[in-house]
């Protein structure tokens, strides 16, 4: 049959899955099946969202995240954490005490990303502004529904705002700075994301923007988290020379709401959790929402906070960061000097569109593809259509469209071999009845 | 190769209004068609399923593909337009206080579907109802 190519960012050990098939019907894609009573994904299809993650109950799905990295093996090496990282670790513990203790785990520099997540918001609340053209400006900082929107809605990838990612900003910034200050060659600098993601982290590996990515890793918080609590408990209160910088627009970052707080637009709104993402996505595609300029979709309800690699009570987490965005504000100050570099940066904007990814097309060859979408239709029609799911595709649509696509047989619905066993067995019975009676034997009525 | 299907609409029901124009986005997706192809058959046939629900009393849409053409046929049993030419001003709107509440008419419905499709050849009898002939061109030398 067909390749059946894993994804990219996540790992199904086959071993561990018991087939509940709970991944596949909640997989806003419909990439997963489980054909043999075990999950796998169709490739090309997953949007690295890690809802799977969330609902396997045998801890089958895992994102596919490297060790730890070597830190030694650089000369100098940088952490630039994601806002949410900040939200982990209970109340009482402020972000400079995270950041000196991220230090103590062995980076030599822990960048905090305020004056990257200014930056972009600026450029961000100039492109609304400026804007023109029909249709509202789309986040393009969520990975997975940067994804979603290339897999199932490219006609709105003219909509997402062409502004590239605040760790990227951050990394290609802080690289150029350092090589130079530090006299050392651009790759004896290694720097890692710390991220509340998987989507994330492969965003690294297969950049939606452009070709590398200024990031030589990603490091999971949860991966992370054990040894900053540890660092953060054997010497508390030694501070170092950390500033207390980090900003609240740039804690906003990781809360749904967080970015359209921070800048100044008409009528921007915020959106999080996939299916109201998909919701608000279809109302853009059909003309609704004329009077909103700025939409800010996040995969995960909360936010970047909420993400499947972070370890803290999601809503003991959101109060954290909303506690310290009010103590801190989250009004940008744009005449401050590293922010100002920054913005004039010309690598800010993205010069290449981003490219759609049609993995739900059914044939390369237009004539076939409707050929094949006729044959689907044909087979919906006489499928029972009650999306049980025995079959290992989320839906009888999904079903049939693995028959179409010859990735399984038509007998593999459960209900259909039923009807079909149920029809063999009368046309037999019918037959035996027509036969005559063999003399001296047979039961029930013969006919004469 | 031609391909068909037809689904029905309920005048009314503005809580599943739209669900057709989804599944029907979903399968132009399948076949492939180009961004700009699948942008304008949506939002043709979303205004076109909206009139539907917020003034006729059922509908019915049948989608048709053949090569270089999608084809969307709206009838439905309603008030009908009693006067077309007007009803295509831009700002036109018949739709009650309750239906503006909700966010549905204003009044651009149906020049709306004009300028996304290639062709749109309307028919209406003033108390049986409208039919609405949608032709999207899909470029097809362009699209393979």
């Amino acid at each position: 049959m067909t390749s059946r190519l894993q994804s990219r960012t996540l790992r199904i050990d086959p071993d561990r899955c018991s087939g509940h098939m709970s991944c596949v019907r909640v997989c806003p894609v419909e990439a997963i099946r489980a054909w043999h009573g075990k999950a796998e994904m169709l490739s090309g299809r997953c949007i690295d969202c890690g809802l799977c993650i969330r609902v396997c109950k045998s801890g089958a799905i895992t994102p596919r995240q490297g060790s730890m990295p070597d830190l030694k093996r650089f000369r100098h090496t940088v952490a630039i954490p994601s806002p949410a990282l900040y939200a982990q670790f209970g109340r009482d513990v402020t972000p400079a005490q995270i950041i000196a203790a991220l230090k103590r785990v062995g980076f030599d520099e822990v960048a905090d990303m305020t004056p990257a997540c200014e930056a972009v918001l600026l450029s961000i609340q100039r492109m609304v502004q400026e804007r023109r053209s029909e249709g509202p400006l789309i986040s393009p900082h969520c990975p997975t529904v940067v994804r979603l929107i290339q897999v199932r809605h490219p006609s709105l990838l003219p909509l997402l705002a062409p502004v590239e990612t605040p760790q990227e900003v951050m990394a290609q910034a802080i690289r150029t700075h350092r090589a130079k200050v530090l006299g050392l060659r651009r790759d004896q600098i290694a720097i890692f994301h710390i991220t509340p993601c998987p989507a994330k982290a492969s965003d690294l590996k297969y950049h939606t923007h452009h070709q590398a990515s200024q990031l030589d890793g990603a490091v999971a918080i949860s991966q992370i988290y054990g040894e900053v609590k540890r660092a953060l408990a054997s010497r508390e209160s030694d501070m170092g020379n950390v500033q207390n910088g980090v900003s609240g627009p740039c804690l906003g970052w990781a809360l749904v709401g967080g970015q359209g707080g921070s800048i100044e637009t008409g009528n921007s709104i915020a959106v999080g959790g996939l299916e109201s993402v998909i919701r608000t996505l279809e109302d853009i595609e059909n003309g609704k929402l004329h009077d909103v300029d700025y939409v800010e979709c996040r995969s995960c309800r909360e936010g970047c906070v909420d993400g499947c690699l972070t370890v803290e009570n999601l809503y003991e987490a959101r109060n954290k960061l909303v506690h310290l965005i009010r103590r801190r504000g989250s009004q940008i100050d744009p005449t401050s000097p590293s922010v100002r570099d920054l913005t004039e940066r010309s690598d800010l904007i993205l010069s290449k569109p981003v490219e759609p990814r049609p993995s739900q097309t059914l044939d390369s060859d237009r004539a076939r593809a409707i050929e094949k979408m006729q044959r689907m239709e044909d087979l919906c029609a006489r499928l029972p259509g009650i999306d049980c799911a025995a079959c290992g595709a989320p839906t009888c649509r999904a079903f049939a469209e693995d028959v179409v696509q010859g990735r399984v047989e038509e007998a593999s619905c459960p209900l259909m071999l039923q009807q079909r066993l149920r029809k063999t067995v009368a046309d037999l019975s019918a037959i035996l009845d027509q036969l005559p009676r063999p003399p001296g034997g047979g039961e029930g009525e013969g006919k004469s | 190769m031609s391909f068909t299907r037809e689904f029905e609409i309920v005048g009314g029901d503005f809580a599943s209004a739209g669900r057709v124009s989804t599944e029907i986005k979903a399968m132009l997706r399948g076949i492939g068609y180009p961004p700009d192809v699948i942008r304008r058959t949506a939002i043709a046939s979303y205004e076109a399923e909206m009139n539907t629900v917020m003034y006729a009393r059922r509908g019915s849409v049948r989608l048709g593909l053949e090569p270089g053409v999608i084809h969307l046929v709206f009838a439905d049993e309603g008030p009908g337009i009693p006067d077309i030419g007007l009803a295509m001003q831009e700002g036109f709107s018949t739709a009650t206080d309750e239906m503006r509440e909700r966010g549905f008419g204003a009044g651009m419905g149906l020049p709306n579907i004009q300028r996304n499709a290639d062709r749109l050849e309307i028919t209406s009898e003033v108390g049986r109802g409208t039919r609405l002939d949608i032709t999207v061109l899909t470029d097809e030398e362009a699209g393979r």
